[in-house]
């Protein structure tokens, strides 16, 4: 054989090669797989992979009677909006039209102009930022920052907290935006907000902050943000002299809360958010503990705590794209859009059907309510009795 | 035996040869003088024998070591030291601090309050050098050398800018430098000074060694009259 | 709120303390060699990263933390002959070009060796001194105490020392210090070592309370930076000074006024100082060469 035919062989291999990935329904998945917030982001990555790996394994996607596997296809954010806008366009620049994520807050208003001008439909599985979503390209099957406060309103008035104190992430974009919302809150219920102090992600030490807190001595303080720095404001206020009832607002690993933090300083630290993946294995979810089992196998370690988020939301995706019979991404963000939750039985999270019974609202948001843990021992309670101490 | 001896020294800048083969040998304990006029050659043959720069040619022995030319801590080492025509002084440090550089971190001896007296700095031990007046900056830069201990002192025009009186309390310095065992290569554009103070000179024009004998024959001799007293005067 | 002045002032000092310590190396190597060393976090974060080395094979975290730092300093002198020495007559942009690339290759190295997820190491000092007027945990105490010790330190190695005083005669005149003979390789590696040994101290203490992490550097250099302008570039009295100064302003910034203008407050004192004394408090007015 010449070199010519060599040539025209690989030419011809590489088209066959293209023809062969054409046959597969190319999914992007957009999350801060290395940074800062990598410990929430490297599981949600996982999870939408073994998602996906199960579905092909089970015989992949039935669209209108065609089979076709599921191809992941990451981007990795960093946790950053430079990071995250380059990583989305890169996802698009290769073709992919069904974007899963982002996580983080201050990336997500960031793409969302991008994605609203593009043939693509998009699920954000992380993100609580408000106005990402809009019913018919974007979509939401996580709390907004709205729904993420209630668990943690209903809290401070079963408990009459007198007077709060409010920590917040101030690069938070989600948390920022619910700040008004949450004090007009907490003081129509009686919580007066004695102090309202801020800080951000990376930051070590807060004792400017917390030694007026602490001075201000108030019934509750309230920390929202990320677990690295929840767990030091913790430590740091406690070592300040401050003994009233901590209530953090985060998703919070707890072996990101314990490597800056220790297991007796935390007990009793309550936390009030949407279930996590965590609460659902520690309430029996079938469906939580055999994802969990199985990631477990394929990745050696255990999920985070917003895998059961991602992993639903490949199925989403997927259960949109069968029902749709169509891979365009006007098609599928239709089929979401009437999506109801008995249309997709792999969900772990229990989500609230809107009246319709369909499972997004008209703005393409899902309803997740929150609810209370509490930290004992060594991790996160659920805790039924929101007054009880 | 010469303390210095300097063999076939060559070096050029850019195609300019600076010093053209200069060869010549510096018995211990003496005033040598050095003239010629302006672009002769004479700072860069004190910055080679400093290892300030590298010549392009030719050897360098001093006291028994054979290896030159040689680098600025190596010159230090062996017994060279030299001073500017610009002292170069640590001019935030006081007069103190910088003697105790040459001497405790340079050479690597006690610090000798005695070279301070004899350079009449034991007043201005404690001034900042930065702030002396011309005089005694000169002075300190002198003292810096001589803080080093060398065998042999290098000092570039110490008599520029200095008062009459200044000068001969210089020449009295230089000459109990001899005295004190330590030789001298001395350049110096005033040549009644020079004169008065050196036991041979070499004149160098462009470059090339163009003399070599006492003050007496040198200012007999009719080649350096022409080049360089009849042209500069004694006091160019 | 005045009654907690006395604690946010115990704050300040001690989070001054933090910036000082990180200061007063990249401040000596900047002073005496012109050379603007940003991997000096990256010094900072390896002598943290060390030290959780150290802990985690089971060795004492003194110890662990000595070990680390002689590590760092030897790491410094190998920064300066990789990063610095080839460049000797280059710019200072070019020095600055190098110093960064070098940055980031450790930061590369470090999450090549140890991953991206924060460690932590267990605070080998736990527990609070409380007294009526302020109450500051024994690591911070710790913090402040080593940081006062390092400047006594560096005090009586660059003032009591022949190689202090060759040292201080470079960052003077570095041209008149080699014609005294003082030999420029040593001065060179002996600032290296002792800056990097503030940087790798740092880090090994707040190791002991903060995550440890490849990218943990890159603010305290920024940091220091602020420092250096406040105190004067390559003054020491003026790193620490400038350190303590800011920490404090941060700190009661946050307390006074706005946490939200912690980082805005600090800028605020940086730009004031530019236009004031534009030599930063210990600095000498210089001109452009």
């Amino acid at each position: 054989m010449t070199r010519k035919h060599l040539l025209a062989a690989a030419v011809a291999a590489a088209i066959a090669g293209q023809a062969g990935a054409a046959e597969t329904v190319r999914i992007g998945e957009l999350h801060p797989i290395t940074g800062p917030a990598s410990y929430y982001g490297l599981p949600e990555s996982q999870a939408i992979r073994l998602a996906a790996e199960q579905i092909n394994a089970a015989g992949g996607l039935d669209i209108g009677g065609e089979t076709r596997m599921i191809e992941i296809v990451s981007g990795d954010t960093q946790a950053s909006p430079t990071g995250g806008v380059a990583a989305l366009r890169k996802l698009m620049a290769d073709g992919v039209q069904i974007i899963i994520g982002p996580l983080s807050s201050g990336v997500a208003p960031a793409l969302t102009p991008i994605i609203a001008s593009a043939d693509v439909v998009q699920i954000v599985d992380g993100s609580i930022a408000e106005g990402l979503t809009d019913g018919r390209r974007m979509f939401r099957n996580q709390a907004t920052v709205g729904d993420y406060n209630l668990a943690l309103e209903r809290l401070a008035k079963a408990r009459g907290y007198d007077s709060v104190a409010i920590m917040t992430d101030r690069f938070h974009a989600g948390f920022m935006e619910s700040q008004d919302d949450l004090t007009a809150v907490f003081s129509e219920q009686g919580n007066a907000v004695v102090a309202e102090e801020y800080y951000k992600l990376g930051d070590t030490d807060f004792s400017g902050q917390l030694t007026t807190i602490a001075g201000a001595d108030p019934d509750a303080l309230i920390v929202r943000g990320y677990p690295s720095e929840g767990a030091l404001i913790t430590r740091q206020v406690r070592d300040l002299g401050y003994e009233g009832q901590i209530v953090w607002e985060m998703v919070s690993p707890p072996s990101t809360v314990m490597k800056n933090i220790d297991a007796a300083t935390m007990e009793g630290v309550l936390n009030a958010i949407p279930p996590t993946t965590e609460d659902y294995l520690n309430l029996g979810n079938p469906r939580a503990i055999a994802m969990a089992e199985a990631y477990e196998a394929t990745y050696g370690s255990v999920p985070g705590e917003l895998a059961a988020l991602s992993f639903d939301a490949l199925h989403i995706v997927a259960a949109a794209i069968e029902k749709a019979g169509s891979i365009e991404p006007a098609d599928i963000a239709g089929a979401m859009a009437t999506l109801t939750a008995a249309e997709v039985p792999a969900l772990i999270n229990t989500y609230g059907a809107q009246e319709d019974g369909r499972l997004f609202d008209e703005t393409g948001q899902v309803s997740l309510p929150g609810a209370v843990s509490v930290w004992q021992g060594e991790g996160w309670v659920p805790l039924t009795d929101l007054a009880a101490d | 035996m010469s303390l210095l001896s300097v063999r076939n020294i060559s070096v050029s800048f850019g195609g300019i040869h600076a010093l053209s083969d200069i060869s010549f040998d510096v018995p211990e304990g003496v005033v040598w003088g050095l003239i010629g006029p302006n672009g002769a050659g004479k700072t860069t043959l004190v910055n080679i024998l400093s290892g300030l720069i590298r010549p392009t040619a030719g050897s360098i022995a001093f006291d028994g070591h054979e290896d030159g030319p040689w680098s600025m801590s190596r010159a230090v080492e062996i017994g060279i030291a030299r001073t500017f025509q610009q002292t170069r002084a640590f001019n935030g440090l006081t007069v103190r601090e910088n003697l105790r550089v040459a001497a405790v971190a340079g050479a690597g001896h006690a610090l000798d309050l005695g070279i301070a007296r004899r350079l009449g700095l034991e007043d201005s031990l404690d001034r900042v050098a930065g702030e002396l007046p011309y005089a005694l900056l000169r002075r300190l830069g002198v003292a810096l050398a001589l803080s080093l201990k060398p065998r042999l002192i290098l000092l570039d025009e110490p008599a520029v800018g200095l008062t009459a009186d200044e000068i001969d309390r210089m020449g009295a310095l230089i000459r109990s430098m001899t005295a004190d065992g330590v030789t001298v290569l001395l350049i110096e554009h005033n040549v009644r000074f020079l004169m008065s103070i050196a036991d041979r000179v070499s004149v160098l024009d462009r470059g090339r060694l163009l003399f070599e004998g006492t003050p007496a024959e040198c200012q007999r001799n009719p080649q350096v009259i022409d080049v360089y007293l009849g042209r500069g005067g004694e006091d160019a | 709120m005045l009654e907690l002045l006395p604690q946010q002032l115990a704050n300040g000092l001690a989070l001054g303390s933090t910036y000082a310590l990180v200061a007063m190396g990249l401040t000596l190597i900047f002073g005496v060699l012109l050379i603007p060393n940003f991997a000096h976090g990256e010094l900072y974060m390896l002598g943290g990263f060390l030290t959780y080395a150290g802990v985690t094979a089971g060795l004492d975290f003194w110890l662990a933390a000595v070990l680390a730092t002689v590590l760092v300093m030897g790491l410094g002198v190998l920064v300066d002959r990789i990063t610095f020495k080839p460049l000797e007559q280059a710019s200072g942009l070019s020095l600055m070009i190098s110093a960064l690339a070098m940055s980031i290759v450790l930061q590369q190295i470090a999450t090549i060796t140890w991953g991206t997820e924060p460690r932590t190491i267990p605070n080998p000092v736990p527990g609070i001194l409380r007294t009526p007027f302020a109450s500051l945990t024994y690591h911070k105490l710790l913090i402040i105490a080593v940081m006062v010790l390092g400047a006594v330190g560096l005090w009586a190695i660059l003032n009591r020392t022949r190689l202090g005083l060759s040292i201080r005669a470079v960052s003077q005149n570095r041209d008149a210090a080699l014609l005294m003979g003082i030999e420029m390789w040593k001065v060179r590696a002996a600032t290296f070592a002792i800056g990097a040994a503030f940087g790798a101290l740092a880090g090994a203490l707040l190791g002991a309370a903060f995550p440890i992490y490849p990218t943990m550097g890159v603010i305290p250099v920024l940091k220091a930076l602020v420092v250096l302008v406040l105190g004067g570039i390559g003054s020491i009295p003026g790193a620490i000074l400038g350190g303590l100064l800011l920490g404090v302003a941060e700190v009661l910034i946050a307390g006074y006024i706005s946490s939200e203008l912690q980082d805005i407050g600090a800028f605020v004192i940086l730009v004031a100082m530019l236009l004031v004394r534009p030599q930063g408090l210990f600095g000498r007015a210089q001109i452009e060469r």
